[in-house]
């Protein structure tokens, strides 16, 4: 038995220094000779950075800054600890935030205090024992490799031992392989057997997923009412009701679920996104200010709740708070999307202000980084920016944005329909339809064009109308991956053109950045590679 | 804040500094050698703090429940575990007071959809309670019967009393003879009525062994 333990590399993380002792204590008398302690989340931080652990205890509760659960999904967003890495979380006593969790971010167990030798040795055998049993089918998960996975679900279930486990896992894995039937079947299996949340909310989901929202409307209610600390169930249901647009209803669930645990963000930053939809400036500004305030430390965090608090403080007439606010986006965060959200806010609240100078110049850095973009930006948060331009009384600018949207995505009749929406809320429902249908049209035939040239063996022309085609849709794939093929077949033909093949390969590129994977453009660039001559 | 919020937190803290003692005291154990007169006095104070632990866990437990705040989640959990844990809790005890623990968990009895700590805190209370009053043993039995995954735990001692066995029973407050103040079989009995399954719900009983001893029963749905 010493021998499971001597071989491990232990870190134990806990602020009070007497319980570090006593339970590092614990650890030595089990066996462990490997044991790193560390006293706050920024220390276990460093820790975990540059060491490989077999298991992690870790007290919930770490004072100021981090606590468990942060480092926990810093932990395994970055890649500290693996698969097989067993987190147990300590804690005084069992609550809510804790244990319902979400089955993604949640430890491998958690342990109450107070712990004692016998309880600590056995509940590490049996976890060391559990990873090691599910981490080939877990390893399998990650490499989407959910053929393997199932099969060795099925193959160890017969075995008896982790059942529930495997169960989960096997409903996940026909989730992800796209057999939605198998899985809930699978779920129906766990329900049979006792009312499992989990189990339920899995079912829900998938019922969710196919259409059938009354139908898993009904499984969530089952659950708040017979687990209601399984906050899952809450979040799911509002989901449901803001697609039904039951604003009151959705206002209801989320304060009962955070009544039950205040201290989720994300959770917070949907309640505030509610409340200033149903009119309550108040409640949205207090519960994006604690959404903030409870992702200070996080390595997850969003601007969601800081966005949300800016727009809530131009409309409540605080411009000046909100450019604040938005201030504090700029510092925290550095992706594109952030910032240009940011920008978009902030054309808000200049209009506000009333300052005509700094609209002009929110409105153009907005078309620079959207219309203008090197990269793309998606088109979802695009038609939230068009929709920002709409409701300052930028009509014009919108438009032109929309209509960019709209011709990269000439094909997404979904996505068409939200554009139209975005016109309808700006006042320009028939405008707006004539030039939506005109621009998708335009992309459509500049598509077919290029490709009915190639097709009647006129390169020269196809090439033309193809770069044509990608000025007009610069971030749709098929657009850009044309071009690459037009521009391939060519150098085939007429031999090595040096500006020919870096268009090619700049259009390859842009296409994979869009659409990560995408087998025709690594094939191009294949082909591209083979082309080119060696120096 | 009113009262019950001070007594929830200072249970809170109460229950650390328990969890601190304990600790010493398991480590200061493991320092002795050999079964002398201190090693003994160590091991009766170590029960003691767990008693007192117990007890504020059930306590901590019950104002929860009652309020609808307790963080009520069931997990398949083998038997098999349980017991070992259980066991492992209440062995040093046992081994000072010479009492012989056994577990016998059925084959056929699988793993159970039920809330680890309520069931794993109710089982050890109700071991330590028969080694009180046991001769030489105590078992902790697993079975599946018609009605659901039946736990018991036997003991070859006298048995219960008549009151104690009286349908009517626990009622609040002390008594004096016995010193116990029927917690643990208030707590036991909400443990089984949190845990449902279809129609059904958990349940508990006392009763008397036709061979002598008591026993207890928390079946689980």
């Amino acid at each position: 038995m010493n021998d499971v333990f001597g071989s491990r590399k232990f870190l134990l993380v806990e602020d009070f220094e007497t319980m570090r002792s006593v339970i590092r204590g614990l650890l030595r008398r089990c066996g462990a000779e490997r044991v790193d302690t560390a006293a706050s989340g920024d220390d276990a931080t460093k820790l975990l950075a540059r060491e490989r652990y077999d298991v992690v205890l870790c007290d919930y509760n770490l004072g100021v800054g981090k606590n468990g659960q942060m480092l926990l999904e810093e932990s395994r967003f970055k890649q500290w600890i693996t698969p097989t890495t067993v987190w147990i979380m300590i804690t005084a006593e069992k609550n809510s935030d804790m244990i319902f969790v979400a089955a993604e971010h949640a430890p491998d167990d958690y342990l109450l205090k107070p712990i004692t030798e016998g309880m600590l040795q056995t509940r590490l055998q049996r976890l060391l024992a559990r990873k090691a049993a599910l981490a080939e089918i877990v390893a399998a998960m990650r490499a989407k490799d959910y053929a393997r996975a199932i099969y060795l679900c099925n193959q160890r279930k017969q075995e008896g031992k982790h059942v529930a486990d495997l169960l989960r896992l096997q409903a996940q894995a026909y989730e992800l392989n796209g057999d939605a039937e198998r899985a809930a079947t699978t779920y129906h299996d766990v329900l049979d057997r006792a009312d499992v949340a989990w189990a339920k909310l899995g079912l829900a989901k998938l019922r969710a997923q196919k259409g059938d929202d009354d139908g898993a409307r009904v499984l969530l209610e089952e659950i708040v009412s017979a687990h209601p600390h399984y906050l899952e169930a809450y979040d799911g249901l509002a989901q449901l009701l803001e697609r039904k647009g039951d604003t009151a209803l959705q206002l209801e669930i989320l304060q009962r679920a955070t009544r039950i645990s205040p201290n989720s963000s994300a959770r917070q930053a949907a309640l505030g996104s509610v409340a200033a939809r149903s009119g309550d400036m108040q409640l949205a500004a207090q519960s994006f200010q604690r959404s903030i305030k409870l992702s200070e430390h996080s390595a997850m965090r969003t601007p969601t709740a800081m966005l949300g608090l800016a727009r809530v403080q131009t409309e409540t007439g605080a411009p000046q708070a909100a450019m604040e606010t938005l201030a504090g986006v700029e510092r925290d965060f550095a992706d594109p999307q952030s910032r240009l959200l940011a920008k978009s806010e902030a054309l808000r609240a200049h209009v506000k202000a009333g300052d005509e100078a700094a609209v002009q110049v929110a409105q153009q850095q907005l078309m620079d980084l959207t219309v203008g973009a090197s990269e793309a930006v998606p088109a979802d948060i695009a038609l939230q920016v068009a929709e920002t331009l709409m409701q300052c009384g930028r009509q014009n600018v919108a438009a032109e944005l929309i209509q960019f949207v709209a011709r990269n995505n000439h094909e997404d009749q979904t996505l068409a329909e939200r554009a139209q929406r975005v016109f309808d809320s700006g006042g320009m429902g028939e405008a707006g339809r004539e030039l939506l249908t005109a621009s998708r049209k335009q992309a459509a035939e500049a598509m077919s064009e290029g490709v009915k040239l190639l097709g009647q063996g006129k390169l020269p022309e196809a090439l033309q109308s193809m770069r044509h085609a990608r000025a007009l849709m610069p971030q749709n794939p098929r657009a850009l991956l044309n071009l690459a093929y037009v521009a391939v077949v060519s150098l085939e033909k007429a031999g090595w053109d040096a500006p020919l093949a870096e268009e090619a390969r700049s259009a390859i590129t842009a296409a994979l950045a869009l659409s990560p994977g995408n087998a025709r453009a690594t094939e191009l660039q294949g082909k591209l590679q083979k082309l080119t001559p060696a120096h | 804040m009113d009262f019950s919020t001070f007594v929830g937190a200072a249970v809170h803290d109460m229950k650390n500094s328990v969890g601190v003692i304990t600790a010493y005291l398991e480590d200061l154990l493991a320092r002795q050698t050999g079964e002398g007169a201190d090693a003994t006095l160590l091991q009766q104070t170590l029960h003691e703090t767990q008693r007192v632990n117990g007890n504020l866990v059930q306590l901590m437990a019950i104002y929860k429940i009652e309020r609808g705040l307790y963080p009520f989640n069931p997990e398949d959990i083998d038997f098999v575990e349980i017991a070992d844990e259980v066991l492992a809790r209440v062995q040093p005890l046992a081994r000072i007071r010479h009492i012989e623990l056994q577990a016998e968990i059925a084959e056929d009895a699988p793993g159970w959809y039920c809330d680890r700590e309520l069931v794993v805190s109710v089982l050890t209370q109700a071991v330590f309670n028969a080694l009180r009053y046991t001769r030489t043993k105590v078992v902790l039995g697993v079975v599946l019967t018609p009605e659901g995954l039946n736990i018991r735990v036997d003991d070859d001692g006298a048995g219960f009393p008549a009151f104690m066995l009286a349908q009517d029973y626990p009622q609040p407050g002390i008594d004096t003879q016995t010193g116990s103040t029927g917690l643990g079989l208030y707590f036991a009995r909400q443990v089984a009525a949190l845990h449902r399954h279809k129609a059904r719900s958990g349940q508990t009983r006392i009763e008397n062994l036709p061979q002598g001893g008591g026993r207890f029963v928390l079946v689980l749905p």
